[in-house]
C-alpha cells in the first residue's frame, strides 16, 4: 500500500508539473507574439457583447472596428481593450456598449460558470494576472481547471498552426428576423406582464467597467457609453432604475448615447435584443452620418428617445 | 457523478483514503462507507432517484429472505413474481409508458379512431436498467436456489449500489460481485497499479476517442439531409467509434476503480470490432448484457434447441428485448430485429461457434480471408448502428436512403452546413488510427494497454501513461455524457 501511495503521489506530482508546463510555456509564448492589431484607419471601437456586435455594422462606419464579442462580460472585454490599446495607439474613442443586462447578476455567470469560462479562458489566459486567475478559481475551481486544460490544448494549436491573430474579422450579423420567434417572444414578454424592479447587482461586472473606463483614461482615449437598440417588449428594462443609479454614481463624468428607444419596426429586430442585418445596416448608416457630423464628440452625451432611422 | 469530470477526480481518492487508511479493520463499516460513497455518487446526479434503488434494494433483499425460508412451490413462485413486477414495473413507468401510449395512440389512429392520451413528464433515473437487471438477477438465482440468499442488508446494498458499475454496468451477477462484500478485502498492489492503468485507458477512449467523434457524428447525423451519400458513412463510422469508446471506456474505468478497492468485476467488452462474424461480435459487445439475456431469457425459452422455428423465434425474441431494453424507440426495436437477421444463417448453419479464439493468435497481422471477414462485420455492424443512433425510423430512413444514392462514391463532403468549416481535423483521423493499433495490439489483454505492465523500464511505462495523460490533455473533445447513461 505504500509502495503505491509513494508512486501514485510521484506520478501525480510529475503530471502536474508536466501539465503546468504545458499549460505556462504556450501562454507565455502567446503573450508576446498575440496580435490585437487593427487596420492603420481604426479611430473608433465599439467593445461590449452581442447587443452592440449585432448594431454596429463597422464594413457600414468608416474608421469604426466593431470588437464586440457575444456572451463577453466586461472583465474579459478589459483584457481585450488594454491589448488593443496597447498595439494600436492611434484609437481616439472608445464606444462601451453599457445596457441593463450589463449591471445583473447574470453578469457573473457570463464570466466564470463553466460555459462562458471555457469558451473565454483559453483565449485571454495569457493576458490574465494572478490576482485574474484567481477571481475565477475561487468562483468555480472545477471550471477553472477544465479551461485551463482547454487553454494547453487551444495553445499548442495556436502555435503549430502559427495562428496569432486575436481579432476577428468579420462581425456577427443576425439573419433578417424570423417573424413567429419575433411575435412569440412579443406574445411571451406580453404574458408576463409588468415588469417587476429588479436590483440586483453584479459587482464584478461594474468593477471591470470601472477598469475599463480607467484605463482609457490613462491612455488618453475619448469614452462614449452607448446602449444599443432595444425592443420596447424587452424584459431587461426590470432593473432600469439600478441601471441608472449605477451611471450616475460612477460614469456621471463619461458620454452617454442611449439608442434604446429609437423608432426601429419589429422587421428590424432579430429577437427582443438584437438588431437584425436589415436593423444593423440603418442603424450603422445613420452611426456614420453621425460620427461624420460630430468628429470630435463633443457633444455627444444626449439621450436619443425620438430618434427615428429610415430602414428602406 | 461523470468519470470524467473533476468532482470524480476528488471524490475517488476521498473514498479511497477513507475506505483503505480509515475503515479497513472493520468490513461491516467498510461497506457501509461503499453504500454511503454510492449514494452520493449517485445523489449527484438527482438525489430523488435514490428512492428506487433503495425501494429495489428493500424489495429484493425481503423477497431473497422469504425465499429462504420457503418450500411451497407456489409461494416461492409469488415472491419470484414480486420481485419481477415490482422492478419491471418501476422500468416499464419511467422508461416504457410514454412509448406504449404514444404507440396505442398511433395505432388506433391508422384504423380511424382518434384517442387522447396524456403522455407523463417523465425524467429517465440514470442507469435504471442496469441496477435493475442486476437485482433481478439476483431474485432470480435464489429462486432457482442456484445462490444462497443473503442475511446482510448492508453487503446486499452495497452489491445493488456498487458505484463504479451502478449507472452504465457491467451488469454484475450476484453470484461473482455479492460474496466478494463478504469477505475482508486486502489491498494488492498490482491490482491496483492494473485498476489505475485500465482507468487511464478507458479515460483515453471516452475523452479522446468518444467525444471528438460525438462531434463530428453529431452533426453529420442531425444535419443528415446536407451531406454526400459517402459522407453519412463516414458519419455511421465516427459514431461506431463514438458508441465503443464511450461505453467500453465506461466500463474500463468502471472495472479499473473496482480493482482499486479490491474487488473484480468481469470483463464488459473483448475488442468487439475485430470479431470475423456477428456471432463472435456479439460474445465481445456488452458482455455482461449479453449473457444475463442469454442465461434469463434465451435458455429459459428453449436456446438454440429445438425445431427451426423455435430457434428462429428465441433468436429474434432475445434480440428484439435486448434492442428495446436499450431504449423506449422503434429504431432499437429496428436494431435488435436487424441483429438477429444477422445471427440467424450463422445459428441455423451452426457456424456460431466457429470464431472463438483471439483473433490472429501469436501473429501480427490478420490474414487476408480474416481481414475481408473483419471488415464485413464492422460494415453489417455499421450499418445497424445508424438506426441505433437515428432520432426516429424517419430519420434512420432517410439517412439509409441518402447513403444508397450517387454521391456514395463521391469523396466525403464534410463541411460544417451553416459556416462551410471542414469538421473533422486531420488529428482525429491519426487518433483514431492509433488506437485501432493500440487495441490490435493488445488483443489478447482485458484492456488495450493491459500488456504494458510486461515492459519492464519502469521509465517507458510512464513515458506511456505520461503520453496518454498528455493525449487527454490536448486532444480531448468537447465533454458529452455517456450514452449508456440513458438506457
Amino acid at each position: 500500500m505504500r509502495q503505491f501511495v509513494k508512486l501514485s503521489l510521484v506520478f501525480s506530482l510529475l503530471l502536474l508539473v508536466l501539465t503546468v508546463l504545458l499549460i505556462e510555456v504556450p501562454e507565455s509564448y502567446l503573450e508576446n507574439r498575440a496580435s490585437f492589431k487593427l487596420p492603420q484607419d481604426s479611430k473608433f471601437i465599439v467593445i461590449g457583447h452581442s447587443h452592440s456586435e449585432c448594431s454596429f455594422n463597422d464594413t457600414l462606419i468608416d474608421d469604426l472596428r466593431n470588437l464586440s464579442g457575444s456572451g463577453e462580460s466586461y472583465f474579459y472585454t478589459y483584457l481585450k481593450t488594454k491589448q488593443v490599446l496597447e498595439q494600436n495607439p492611434l484609437i481616439e474613442t472608445v464606444f462601451i456598449e453599457f445596457t441593463n443586462n450589463q449591471v445583473s447578476p447574470i453578469m457573473d455567470d457570463w464570466t466564470w460558470d463553466d460555459e462562458h469560462m471555457n469558451h473565454r479562458y483559453p483565449k485571454y489566459s495569457p493576458f490574465m494576472n494572478r490576482k485574474e486567475k484567481i477571481t475565477l478559481a475561487s468562483n468555480n475551481f472545477t471550471g477553472f481547471i477544465a479551461s485551463n486544460f482547454k487553454t494547453a490544448k487551444e495553445g499548442v494549436g495556436r502555435i503549430l498552426s502559427k495562428d496569432y491573430q486575436y481579432i476577428r474579422e468579420t462581425p456577427l450579423s443576425k439573419p433578417a428576423s424570423n417573424e413567429h420567434i419575433l411575435d412569440s417572444l412579443i406574445l411571451d414578454a406580453k404574458k408576463k406582464g409588468p415588469l417587476k424592479k429588479d436590483s440586483k447587482l453584479s459587482e464584478v461586472n461594474v468593477d471591470y467597467l470601472r477598469k475599463i473606463v480607467k484605463l482609457c483614461k490613462e491612455n488618453d482615449k475619448n469614452i462614449v457609453l452607448v446602449r444599443s437598440p432595444l425592443h420596447s417588449s424587452y424584459r431587461g428594462y426590470s432593473n432600469e432604475s439600478l441601471y441608472h443609479k449605477i451611471r450616475k454614481k460612477y460614469f456621471s463624468d463619461i458620454n452617454y448615447l442611449d439608442f434604446s428607444s429609437v423608432s426601429l419596426d419589429d422587421s428590424n429586430f432579430y429577437d427582443l435584443e438584437h438588431l437584425n442585418e436589415k436593423g444593423a445596416k440603418a442603424f450603422s448608416l445613420w452611426f456614420d452620418a453621425f460620427l461624420k457630423k460630430n468628429p470630435d464628440l463633443d457633444s455627444v452625451n444626449e439621450v436619443y428617445l425620438d430618434l427615428n432611422l429610415e430602414t428602406n | 457523478m461523470l468519470f470524467n469530470s473533476i468532482d470524480f477526480a476528488v471524490f475517488l481518492p476521498i473514498v479511497f483514503i477513507l475506505y483503505w487508511f480509515v475503515t479497513q479493520k472493520h468490513l461491516l463499516v467498510q461497506n457501509l462507507l461503499i453504500v454511503f460513497a454510492s449514494y452520493l455518487f449517485y445523489g449527484w446526479w438527482d438525489w430523488r432517484f435514490l428512492l428506487l434503488i433503495f425501494s429495489s434494494t428493500v424489495i429484493d433483499y425481503f423477497v431473497g429472505r422469504g425465499l429462504a425460508k420457503q418450500d411451497i412451490k407456489a409461494r416461492r413462485k409469488a415472491l419470484l413474481w414480486t420481485s419481477i413486477v415490482v422492478n419491471l414495473g418501476i422500468l416499464g413507468v419511467f422508461k416504457y409508458y410514454n412509448f406504449f401510449v404514444d404507440s396505442f395512440v398511433d395505432m388506433f389512429s391508422l384504423f380511424g379512431m382518434q384517442m387522447k392520451a396524456s403522455s407523463l413528464d417523465i425524467i429517465l433515473p440514470v442507469g435504471i436498467s442496469f441496477y435493475t437487471f442486476q437485482t433481478l438477477s439476483y431474485s432470480i438465482d435464489v429462486y432457482k436456489r442456484k445462490l444462497e440468499p443473503t442475511k446482510d442488508f448492508i453487503a446486499f446494498s452495497a452489491f445493488v449500489s456498487f458505484f463504479p458499475q451502478l449507472v452504465a454496468g457491467p451488469i454484475e451477477r450476484a453470484s461473482n460481485l455479492l460474496p466478494q462484500f463478504y469477505k475482508k478485502r486486502e489491498f494488492n498492489y498490482s491490482k491496483a497499479i492494473d485498476g489505475m492503468r485500465q482507468i487511464l485507458w478507458g479515460l483515453f477512449k471516452k475523452i479522446v476517442i468518444a467525444d471528438n467523434c460525438a462531434e463530428y457524428a453529431n452533426i453529420i447525423f442531425n444535419n443528415s439531409a446536407d451531406y454526400s451519400g459517402s459522407a453519412l458513412v463516414f458519419g455511421a463510422v465516427l459514431f461506431a467509434f463514438q458508441i465503443y469508446g464511450d461505453f467500453s471506456g465506461y466500463s474500463d474505468i468502471a472495472i479499473g476503480t473496482s480493482k482499486l478497492f479490491g474487488f473484480n468485476l468481469k470483463q464488459n467488452f473483448n475488442f468487439p470490432y475485430f470479431s470475423r462474424d456477428i456471432a463472435e461480435f456479439w460474445r465481445r459487445w456488452h458482455i455482461s448484457l449479453s449473457s444475463w439475456f442469454r442465461d434469463y431469457l434465451y435458455i429459459p425459452l428453449g436456446g438454440s434447441r429445438g425445431s427451426i422455428s423455435m430457434k428462429v423465434r428465441n433468436t429474434f425474441i432475445i434480440f428484439i428485448v435486448s434492442g428495446f431494453w436499450h431504449g423506449a424507440n422503434w429504431t432499437f426495436v429496428v436494431w435488435g430485429a436487424l441483429n438477429a437477421l444477422y445471427f440467424l444463417p450463422l445459428l441455423l448453419f451452426n457456424k456460431n461457434r466457429v470464431n472463438i479464439d483471439t483473433i490472429a493468435k501469436n501473429r501480427l497481422l490478420p490474414g487476408f480471408k480474416e481481414f475481408i471477414m473483419i471488415l464485413f462485420t464492422f460494415g453489417l455492424t455499421v450499418f445497424a448502428w445508424i438506426f441505433f443512433r437515428a432520432d426516429s425510423m424517419e430519420h434512420a430512413i432517410s439517412y439509409i436512403t441518402n447513403i444508397f444514392s450517387s454521391s456514395l462514391f463521391s469523396i466525403p463532403y464534410i463541411f460544417e452546413p451553416d459556416t462551410g468549416l471542414p469538421i473533422l481535423p486531420k488529428m482525429i483521423l491519426l487518433l483514431i488510427a492509433l488506437f485501432v493499433l493500440v487495441e490490435w495490439l493488445g488483443r489478447d489483454g482485458q484492456y488495450g494497454i493491459s500488456n504494458v505492465v510486461k515492459i519492464r523500464s519502469r521509465v517507458f511505462r510512464w513515458s506511456i501513461y505520461l503520453a496518454i495523460c498528455f493525449m487527454i490533455i490536448l486532444f480531448h473533445g468537447k465533454q458529452q455524457e455517456f450514452i449508456y447513461f440513458q438506457f
